[in-house]
């Protein structure tokens, strides 16, 4: 089965940050956005909000540069999931990621991050503006390529109409 | 508990003493928590003769049961106290991050007392609370002083906190959080009178619920409901309150008469502000995005930027003031955020003065050679500098609308347009009317709701009730329907959801589209608390509040005398004002039937109260010796006697 990706659409993304208390209940059992694994950073004057997440890599650094190999991916979705009994909150993985996909918990002091939820990622499912899909990595390129598609032909019929 | 955090944070400034104190489970389930929960504070705590901007005073701040939870729009703040302003019970419902922010830290109110010898902010990092110096803050403007405590503690730091104008306690000054939203009835000249200047919170602790999966499947359908709302995602998201200028009859030239439409000048149309929208940007936790953030292209503050401009600050400081030029809007808008000022009470004050100046009762010696003319811009941007630092004629505006007209004297009363000291255009008797004379902060929108009775639109109003949006019970009668809104704005403000950014019904009764009126609720907080909520218990508890409030007003003089809308001096004695207020008189006594108030003197009666088991407030209205002095706005000091000065922002 081709394993799925978290797609999120920075357009749609209002900065409610329902993401995270979904996410940290999923993973936590509170609602404490410290504890998510997805976090929306948000540029308030450009009115910009990019909820961040891991891109489970498939050369993941995090691994790479993990000294206790507490770091594998899991065979049913292709998220690379932390052992923690393995992990010695070293935080070399955060240094590591280029996407800040890492955090450290609170209390337990590892390292925890996106495991795609089994298959059934929380984040997705109470996003109210469907700015969080998750879809087969092998129809990403082309669904992108549609929706740039999409926009040029607006622009283009603008341009023919004379309008622009 | 769950959905509280069960402590309550108790700051008394004289002794430097910090308390935390547990919330008792009685009153939680009571009062709920925010508005509720302020308004027994204040009642309890704020005795009648207390100066508002004395040491006696308290502030309160409190979040909601439902802050921080995963059901949208409720990082809100109810910042309450006696206030200063009206001289009545004053609060003032606030978004931002604080909200969110202070419960996750642990606590669901902070309570202030008395008064901090020098100046002093108060720092809560989760569970450590610390009194700070603040004298490095003193005299400077609120987005400075957020700027400073956010490079000190961080970005995850909510900030709330007053500028100049609170200092220099200017009676309509505001709490401003998060820089851009800001919490009215004077609040600020509260804080500036304790010697307090800002309060810092990390909360990083989140919240419990009794019954989390349930919760959130539930917040998940009315969240997703909300934003496909049309009312949200169309106009809302797109326009913010702007869109009032196309529908709320702003008031023009001090309420010389109310703009349709067709009258709104082309440059402050909703969709002329949008050349200068830079971004849109939301309150934590909220997913419409009501605030435009702008950037000024010219003038004076050409490039600055601000955070949100509201419907209110175009009509108050705009066309209400004769002013129609977009720029010096937005100049004053930021002037009103920094020096920390409720546009509302900044405006209409700043037109009563232009009205009079127009009528010959002010004149240049009074404003000290400024020019009031209904026009000038440059003029009255001078004016709001020399309010928030109390200089010249601006220390007459700062003591805010209706002692302006009373120091004043010279027949200026009859031309202060007021309920119980807060603005309040001349309206014709009817529903409007009635919400605004009888609400229990003074002339005011937000407590019986507009659009929840239909009145300015009988043609939307059917298809609202028919398509589920509001409840049947509205069209009952016109005084039920104004009763229920009442109750929701009461509930919404005790729960710590939005009413403001929203304008729909749903957005204050949250799945309300889903189960009859109240059911959608009391799930929630039932499945948020453990505690068993249902429609009866909610809409006593909504009632418990109102009828509180309106003791506490009571105690402060407030009368059937008080309920009043005013009328112009053309129309007050003629035969047309003497039928509106009869008719006033009558939908007045209606009311009053419906809420347990005595018909003539407009207090709640024992049987009323005991049924809301206030038994005590009864007790304590009966065995009053005197009659309480009769409500005459907010005890006045003599002008020398405030600070002034500062920086200009």
């Amino acid at each position: 089965m081709q394993p799925k990706m978290l797609l999120v659409d920075v357009g749609r993304c209002t900065g409610c940050r329902i993401c995270e208390l979904a996410c940290s209940w999923a993973h936590e059992g509170v609602f404490n956005p410290l504890k998510s694994r997805i976090s929306v950073i948000t540029w308030r004057k450009e009115g910009i909000d990019i909820p961040m997440v891991c891109q489970q890599c498939d050369t993941p650094l995090c691994q790479d540069t993990c000294p206790t190999a507490a770091i594998f991916r899991d065979g049913k979705t292709g998220a690379l999931v932390v052992e923690e009994n393995r992990c010695i909150g070293c935080r070399m993985c955060i240094v590591a990621c280029p996407f800040g996909g890492f955090s450290i918990h609170t209390e337990r002091h590892v390292a925890i991050k996106c495991d795609l939820c089994e298959g059934e990622p929380a984040c997705v499912k109470y996003c109210p503006m469907g700015a969080i899909e998750y879809v087969p990595v092998d129809k990403v390129g082309l669904a992108k390529k549609r929706a740039g598609a999409k926009r040029l032909s607006e622009l283009l019929s603008l341009v023919t109409k004379g309008v622009s | 508990m769950y959905g509280w955090r069960g402590t309550i944070l108790r700051v008394d400034l004289t002794r430097e003493e910090i308390i935390k104190q547990p919330l008792s489970e009685a009153v939680a389930r009571d009062f709920i928590g925010g508005r509720g929960l302020n308004s027994k504070t204040l009642f309890d705590e704020v005795k009648p003769g207390t100066d508002p901007l004395g040491p006696g005073n308290v502030l309160c701040l409190a979040p909601g049961p439902l802050t921080g939870t995963p059901l949208s729009l409720t990082s809100r703040l109810e910042v309450s106290t006696l206030s200063p302003y009206s001289g009545i019970l004053g609060d003032g419902n606030v978004g931002g991050s604080f909200a969110t922010f202070l419960k996750w830290a642990g606590y669901d109110q902070i309570v202030i007392t008395g008064k901090a010898d020098t100046p002093k902010y108060l720092w809560i990092d989760n569970g450590n609370v610390e009194l700070k110096d603040a004298s490095h803050l003193w005299g400077k403007t609120t987005w400075e002083t957020t700027d400073i405590l956010q490079e000190m503690y961080g970005e995850d730091v909510s900030v709330a906190c007053i500028g100049q104008a609170g200092e220099n306690l200017v009676r309509f000054a505001s709490t401003i959080v998060d820089k851009y939203s800001s919490a009215a009835r004077g609040s600020g000249a509260v804080w500036g009178s304790k010697n307090l200047k800002a309060i810092a919170v990390r909360g990083t602790s989140g919240v419990e619920l009794a019954r989390p999966e349930e919760f959130l499947q539930l917040a998940q359908e009315d969240n997703s409901f909300f934003v496909r709302d049309h009312m949200q995602h169309n106009v809302i998201a797109v326009y913010g309150t702007h869109i009032g200028m196309m529908s709320w009859w702003p008031g023009y030239r001090y309420f010389e008469k109310y703009l349709s439409a067709e009258q709104i000048p082309p440059a402050l149309t909703p969709e002329a502000w949008k050349k200068y929208e830079i971004g849109r940007a939301g309150c934590y936790d909220c997913p419409v995005r009501c605030k435009n953030v702008f950037r000024i292209p010219a003038g004076r503050r050409a490039g600055e930027e601000g955070g949100a401009l509201e419907f209110e600050c175009i009509m108050c400081l705009g066309t209400n003031c004769g002013i129609q030029d977009p720029i010096a809007i937005m100049e004053m808008e930021n002037l009103a955020d920094a020096y920390g000022m409720d546009v509302i009470g900044l405006g209409n004050t700043i037109a009563f003065a232009k009205d009079l100046y127009h009528r010959g009762i002010i004149t240049d010696k009074d404003t000290g050679g400024l020019s009031l003319d209904w026009e000038d811009a440059d003029s009255q941007i001078e004016l709001i500098h020399r309010t928030a630092l109390r200089e010249g004629f601006g220390n007459l505006i700062a003591e805010g609308l209706y002692s302006l007209g009373k120091i004043i004297g010279r027949g200026a009363m009859d031309y202060c347009y007021h309920v119980k000291g807060l603005s309040r255009g001349p309206h014709p008797a009817g529903l409007f009317a009635l919400a605004h004379a009888t609400s229990t902060r003074g002339a005011d929108h937000l407590r019986g709701r507009s659009w929840a009775y239909g009145e300015n639109d009988p043609e939307i109003f059917p298809i609202l009730i028919e398509t589920g949006m509001l409840p049947p019970q509205m069209s009952q009668d016109p005084v039920t329907g104004l009763t229920i809104s009442e109750r929701a704005t009461t509930l919404t403000d005790a729960i710590g959801r939005c009413k403001g950014a929203v304008n729909s019904w749903a957005a204050a009764v949250p799945l309300v589209w889903k189960y009859p009126l109240w059911d959608g609720l009391a799930k929630l907080l039932s499945l948020a608390t453990g505690f068993e909520f249902d429609a009866a218990k909610l809409e006593e508890a909504a009632d418990r509040i109102y009828t509180l409030e309106r003791a506490f007003n009571v105690r402060q003089g407030v009368t059937r005398k008080h309920d009043w809308l005013p009328q112009k001096p053309e129309v007050k004695g003629t035969p047309q004002g003497e039928e509106e207020r009869k008719e006033h008189a009558e939908m007045l006594t209606e009311y009053y039937r419906v809420h347990g108030y005595d018909l003539k003197t407009g207090i709640p009666t024992r049987e009323r109260l005991k049924l809301l088991g206030l038994k005590s407030v009864a007790d304590e209205l009966e065995t009053h010796p005197d009659p309480y002095p009769e409500w005459d706005g907010p005890p006045l000091w003599p002008l020398e006697r405030y600070p002034h000065g500062g920086r200009r922002a």
